[in-house]
Protein backbone atom coordinates (compact mmCIF):
# COMPACT_ATOMS: atom_id res chain seq x y z
CA UNK A 1 0.00 0.00 0.00
CA UNK A 2 1.54 3.41 -1.25
CA UNK A 3 2.22 5.70 1.78
CA UNK A 4 0.53 9.46 2.24
CA UNK A 5 3.49 11.40 0.56
CA UNK A 6 3.77 8.85 -2.56
CA UNK A 7 -0.42 9.39 -3.37
CA UNK A 8 -0.17 13.23 -3.08
CA UNK A 9 2.63 13.28 -5.06
CA UNK A 10 0.81 11.27 -7.54
CA UNK A 11 -2.06 13.47 -7.27
CA UNK A 12 0.36 16.60 -7.89
CA UNK A 13 1.95 14.97 -10.67
CA UNK A 14 -1.25 14.03 -12.65
CA UNK A 15 -2.39 17.62 -11.96
CA UNK A 16 0.57 19.58 -13.25
CA UNK A 17 0.89 17.33 -15.99
CA UNK A 18 -2.77 18.31 -17.33
CA UNK A 19 -1.79 21.86 -15.84
CA UNK A 20 0.83 21.92 -18.51
CA UNK A 21 -1.35 21.55 -21.06
CA UNK A 22 -2.72 25.09 -20.80
CA UNK A 23 0.77 27.05 -20.04
CA UNK A 24 -0.43 29.33 -22.62
CA UNK A 25 -3.15 30.23 -20.75
CA UNK A 26 -1.47 30.94 -17.58
CA UNK A 27 1.21 33.21 -19.69
CA UNK A 28 -1.76 34.96 -20.80
CA UNK A 29 -3.26 35.47 -17.62
CA UNK A 30 0.20 36.52 -15.98
CA UNK A 31 1.95 38.39 -18.68
CA UNK A 32 1.55 42.09 -16.92
CA UNK A 33 2.87 40.80 -14.19
CA UNK A 34 5.83 39.16 -15.78
CA UNK A 35 6.00 42.54 -18.14
CA UNK A 36 6.12 44.52 -14.57
CA UNK A 37 8.77 42.31 -13.37
CA UNK A 38 10.94 42.90 -16.10
CA UNK A 39 10.43 46.22 -16.22
CA UNK A 40 11.38 46.50 -12.53
CA UNK A 41 14.33 44.25 -13.41
CA UNK A 42 15.28 46.52 -15.89
CA UNK A 43 14.96 50.10 -13.81
CA UNK A 44 18.03 49.01 -11.44
CA UNK A 45 20.54 48.08 -14.46
CA UNK A 46 23.00 50.56 -16.07
CA UNK A 47 21.09 52.78 -18.96
CA UNK A 48 23.55 50.88 -21.40
CA UNK A 49 22.19 47.25 -20.64
CA UNK A 50 18.80 48.32 -19.94
CA UNK A 51 18.08 49.83 -23.45
CA UNK A 52 20.20 47.21 -25.86
CA UNK A 53 18.56 44.06 -23.28
CA UNK A 54 15.02 45.03 -22.56
CA UNK A 55 13.44 42.62 -25.43
CA UNK A 56 15.87 39.61 -24.69
CA UNK A 57 15.23 39.94 -20.99
CA UNK A 58 11.31 39.54 -21.37
CA UNK A 59 11.39 36.70 -23.75
CA UNK A 60 14.05 35.54 -21.00
CA UNK A 61 11.23 35.86 -18.48
CA UNK A 62 8.81 34.14 -20.50
CA UNK A 63 11.52 31.00 -20.72
CA UNK A 64 11.51 31.01 -17.35
CA UNK A 65 8.35 31.29 -16.34
CA UNK A 66 7.27 28.29 -18.28
CA UNK A 67 9.76 26.76 -17.14
CA UNK A 68 9.16 27.34 -13.55
CA UNK A 69 5.68 25.79 -13.81
CA UNK A 70 6.88 22.45 -14.71
CA UNK A 71 8.71 22.52 -10.95
CA UNK A 72 5.86 24.60 -8.69
CA UNK A 73 4.54 22.72 -6.06
CA UNK A 74 1.23 23.84 -5.05
CA UNK A 75 1.65 22.51 -1.50
CA UNK A 76 4.37 24.79 -0.99
CA UNK A 77 2.00 28.18 -1.68
CA UNK A 78 0.91 30.17 -4.55
CA UNK A 79 2.48 30.34 -8.13
CA UNK A 80 3.30 34.01 -8.08
CA UNK A 81 5.63 34.30 -5.13
CA UNK A 82 7.77 31.47 -6.26
CA UNK A 83 7.62 32.34 -10.10
CA UNK A 84 8.74 35.83 -9.53
CA UNK A 85 12.02 34.49 -7.60
CA UNK A 86 12.67 32.14 -10.48
CA UNK A 87 12.33 35.42 -13.16
CA UNK A 88 14.69 37.24 -11.17
CA UNK A 89 17.29 34.45 -11.10
CA UNK A 90 16.79 33.68 -14.53
CA UNK A 91 17.46 37.36 -16.26
CA UNK A 92 20.24 37.45 -13.75
CA UNK A 93 21.97 34.19 -15.28
CA UNK A 94 21.03 35.49 -18.59
CA UNK A 95 23.11 38.82 -17.87
CA UNK A 96 25.75 36.55 -16.77
CA UNK A 97 25.82 34.09 -19.94
CA UNK A 98 26.11 37.29 -21.90
CA UNK A 99 29.34 38.04 -19.93
CA UNK A 100 31.60 39.84 -22.68
CA UNK A 101 28.52 41.95 -24.32
CA UNK A 102 27.76 44.22 -21.65
CA UNK A 103 30.89 45.12 -21.44
CA UNK A 104 31.25 45.82 -25.26
CA UNK A 105 28.09 47.32 -25.07
CA UNK A 106 29.89 49.48 -22.48
CA UNK A 107 33.11 50.28 -24.20
CA UNK A 108 31.12 51.34 -27.39
CA UNK A 109 29.10 53.90 -25.20
CA UNK A 110 32.73 55.49 -23.73
CA UNK A 111 34.07 55.80 -26.67
CA UNK A 112 30.80 57.60 -27.79
CA UNK A 113 30.91 59.71 -24.88
CA UNK A 114 34.48 60.46 -25.35
CA UNK A 115 33.84 61.54 -29.36
CA UNK A 116 30.84 63.74 -28.17
CA UNK A 117 33.18 65.70 -25.51
CA UNK A 118 35.92 65.93 -27.73
CA UNK A 119 33.27 67.25 -30.60
CA UNK A 120 32.26 69.84 -28.20
CA UNK A 121 35.99 70.43 -26.23
CA UNK A 122 38.04 70.64 -29.34
CA UNK A 123 38.51 74.06 -29.76
CA UNK A 124 39.74 74.01 -25.81
CA UNK A 125 42.18 71.53 -26.44
CA UNK A 126 44.12 73.29 -29.14
CA UNK A 127 43.88 76.29 -27.53
CA UNK A 128 45.48 75.02 -24.45
CA UNK A 129 48.08 73.64 -26.47
CA UNK A 130 49.08 76.62 -28.69
CA UNK A 131 49.20 78.54 -25.61
CA UNK A 132 51.85 76.03 -23.97
CA UNK A 133 53.53 76.50 -27.12
CA UNK A 134 53.94 80.14 -27.05
CA UNK A 135 54.92 80.12 -23.82
CA UNK A 136 57.98 78.22 -24.76
CA UNK A 137 58.72 80.19 -27.67
CA UNK A 138 58.11 83.21 -25.61
CA UNK A 139 60.79 81.25 -22.95
CA UNK A 140 62.86 80.60 -26.01
CA UNK A 141 63.18 84.33 -26.94
CA UNK A 142 65.30 85.01 -24.00
CA UNK A 143 68.40 82.59 -24.83
CA UNK A 144 71.86 82.85 -26.87
CA UNK A 145 71.59 81.29 -30.22
CA UNK A 146 74.28 78.76 -28.68
CA UNK A 147 71.50 78.10 -25.60
CA UNK A 148 69.14 77.64 -28.12
CA UNK A 149 70.39 74.84 -30.13
CA UNK A 150 71.78 72.91 -26.58
CA UNK A 151 68.39 73.07 -25.20
CA UNK A 152 66.85 72.06 -28.60
CA UNK A 153 69.37 69.31 -29.30
CA UNK A 154 68.75 67.95 -25.76
CA UNK A 155 65.05 68.00 -24.62
CA UNK A 156 63.18 68.44 -28.69
CA UNK A 157 66.09 65.77 -30.61
CA UNK A 158 66.76 63.63 -27.06
CA UNK A 159 70.65 64.14 -28.38
CA UNK A 160 73.37 63.60 -25.94
CA UNK A 161 75.62 66.25 -24.21
CA UNK A 162 78.45 64.58 -26.19
CA UNK A 163 76.50 64.68 -29.31
CA UNK A 164 75.68 68.06 -28.98
CA UNK A 165 79.16 69.37 -28.00
CA UNK A 166 80.32 67.56 -31.03
CA UNK A 167 77.70 69.47 -33.56
CA UNK A 168 78.47 72.73 -31.87
CA UNK A 169 82.16 72.60 -31.19
CA UNK A 170 81.97 72.47 -27.61
CA UNK A 171 83.04 69.72 -24.93
CA UNK A 172 80.62 67.58 -22.84
CA UNK A 173 80.72 69.63 -19.47
CA UNK A 174 80.49 73.06 -21.34
CA UNK A 175 77.44 72.03 -23.12
CA UNK A 176 76.17 70.37 -19.75
CA UNK A 177 76.81 73.69 -17.66
CA UNK A 178 75.13 75.94 -20.63
CA UNK A 179 71.66 73.44 -20.78
CA UNK A 180 71.77 74.16 -16.65
CA UNK A 181 71.68 77.71 -17.09
CA UNK A 182 69.51 78.16 -20.35
CA UNK A 183 66.85 75.81 -18.41
CA UNK A 184 67.20 78.42 -15.34
CA UNK A 185 66.48 81.26 -17.69
CA UNK A 186 63.61 79.84 -19.50
CA UNK A 187 62.56 78.43 -16.30
CA UNK A 188 62.78 82.63 -14.68
CA UNK A 189 61.26 83.91 -18.22
CA UNK A 190 58.63 81.50 -17.82
CA UNK A 191 57.92 82.29 -14.28
CA UNK A 192 57.76 85.85 -14.97
CA UNK A 193 55.45 85.85 -18.24
CA UNK A 194 53.06 83.72 -16.08
CA UNK A 195 53.21 86.34 -13.10
CA UNK A 196 52.40 88.86 -16.11
CA UNK A 197 49.38 87.21 -16.37
CA UNK A 198 47.66 86.26 -14.25
CA UNK A 199 47.91 89.57 -12.68
CA UNK A 200 46.17 90.64 -16.36
CA UNK A 201 43.44 88.65 -15.46
CA UNK A 202 40.21 90.16 -14.81
CA UNK A 203 39.26 88.96 -11.15
CA UNK B 1 -38.22 34.15 36.59
CA UNK B 2 -38.70 33.11 33.90
CA UNK B 3 -35.34 31.29 32.08
CA UNK B 4 -35.08 30.94 28.74
CA UNK B 5 -33.47 28.48 27.38
CA UNK B 6 -31.27 29.05 23.92
CA UNK B 7 -31.53 26.03 21.62
CA UNK B 8 -27.94 26.07 19.97
CA UNK B 9 -27.89 24.24 16.67
CA UNK B 10 -24.96 21.99 15.39
CA UNK B 11 -22.64 23.48 13.70
CA UNK B 12 -22.80 23.57 10.22
CA UNK B 13 -20.49 22.10 8.16
CA UNK B 14 -19.49 24.50 5.39
CA UNK B 15 -17.55 22.99 2.81
CA UNK B 16 -17.43 25.47 0.82
CA UNK B 17 -16.76 29.21 0.62
CA UNK B 18 -19.04 31.25 0.02
CA UNK B 19 -19.72 31.51 -3.88
CA UNK B 20 -18.35 29.14 -4.25
CA UNK B 21 -20.03 25.64 -5.09
CA UNK B 22 -18.42 22.34 -3.51
CA UNK B 23 -16.89 19.49 -5.54
CA UNK B 24 -19.08 16.72 -4.40
CA UNK B 25 -17.02 13.23 -4.55
CA UNK B 26 -17.80 11.63 -7.34
CA UNK B 27 -20.12 8.19 -6.90
CA UNK B 28 -17.38 4.97 -7.97
CA UNK B 29 -14.07 6.60 -7.03
CA UNK B 30 -11.68 4.10 -5.63
CA UNK B 31 -11.42 3.74 -1.79
CA UNK B 32 -7.63 4.97 -2.30
CA UNK B 33 -8.82 8.52 -3.60
CA UNK B 34 -11.53 8.45 -1.28
CA UNK B 35 -9.10 9.36 1.48
CA UNK B 36 -7.61 12.12 -0.44
CA UNK B 37 -10.41 13.83 -1.66
CA UNK B 38 -10.39 16.67 -0.05
CA UNK B 39 -6.72 17.10 -0.43
CA UNK B 40 -6.93 16.33 -4.62
CA UNK B 41 -9.45 18.84 -4.41
CA UNK B 42 -7.87 21.63 -2.99
CA UNK B 43 -4.69 20.97 -5.30
CA UNK B 44 -6.85 20.81 -8.42
CA UNK B 45 -8.37 24.47 -6.77
CA UNK B 46 -4.94 25.68 -6.44
CA UNK B 47 -3.58 24.97 -9.97
CA UNK B 48 -7.15 25.94 -11.48
CA UNK B 49 -7.13 29.37 -9.57
CA UNK B 50 -4.23 30.11 -12.40
CA UNK B 51 -5.89 29.26 -15.38
CA UNK B 52 -8.29 31.41 -17.29
CA UNK B 53 -11.27 29.22 -17.27
CA UNK B 54 -12.51 26.99 -14.74
CA UNK B 55 -10.97 23.35 -15.18
CA UNK B 56 -11.37 21.90 -11.77
CA UNK B 57 -14.32 19.51 -12.89
CA UNK B 58 -11.42 18.83 -15.74
CA UNK B 59 -8.93 18.24 -12.91
CA UNK B 60 -10.56 16.00 -10.69
CA UNK B 61 -11.94 13.71 -13.96
CA UNK B 62 -8.54 13.28 -14.99
CA UNK B 63 -7.57 12.06 -11.36
CA UNK B 64 -10.25 9.91 -11.08
CA UNK B 65 -10.02 8.45 -14.30
CA UNK B 66 -6.25 7.48 -13.78
CA UNK B 67 -6.55 6.00 -10.41
CA UNK B 68 -9.25 4.03 -11.71
CA UNK B 69 -7.21 2.27 -14.18
CA UNK B 70 -4.66 1.65 -11.93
Amino acid sequence: MPSRKETEDRIIKILREHFLKYSDEVVEKYKNQIQAAVKWYVKGLPRHIATSESDDLTSEARIAFVDALKTWDPRKGDLWPYVSFRLKGAMQDYLRKRGTDPVAGLYEWITSAANVYMAFNKQIIYHDKIDQMLHVDYAMKVLDEKERKVIKGYYKHDKTFKQIGKDIGLSESQVSRICKEATAKMKHALTRHQNVATAEEPS
Amino acid sequence: MSSSKRIQGKPVNISARLGQVATAMPIGIPSVLKRFWKFTRDMAQRFNKNLLKDREGEFLKVIEKDFKNR
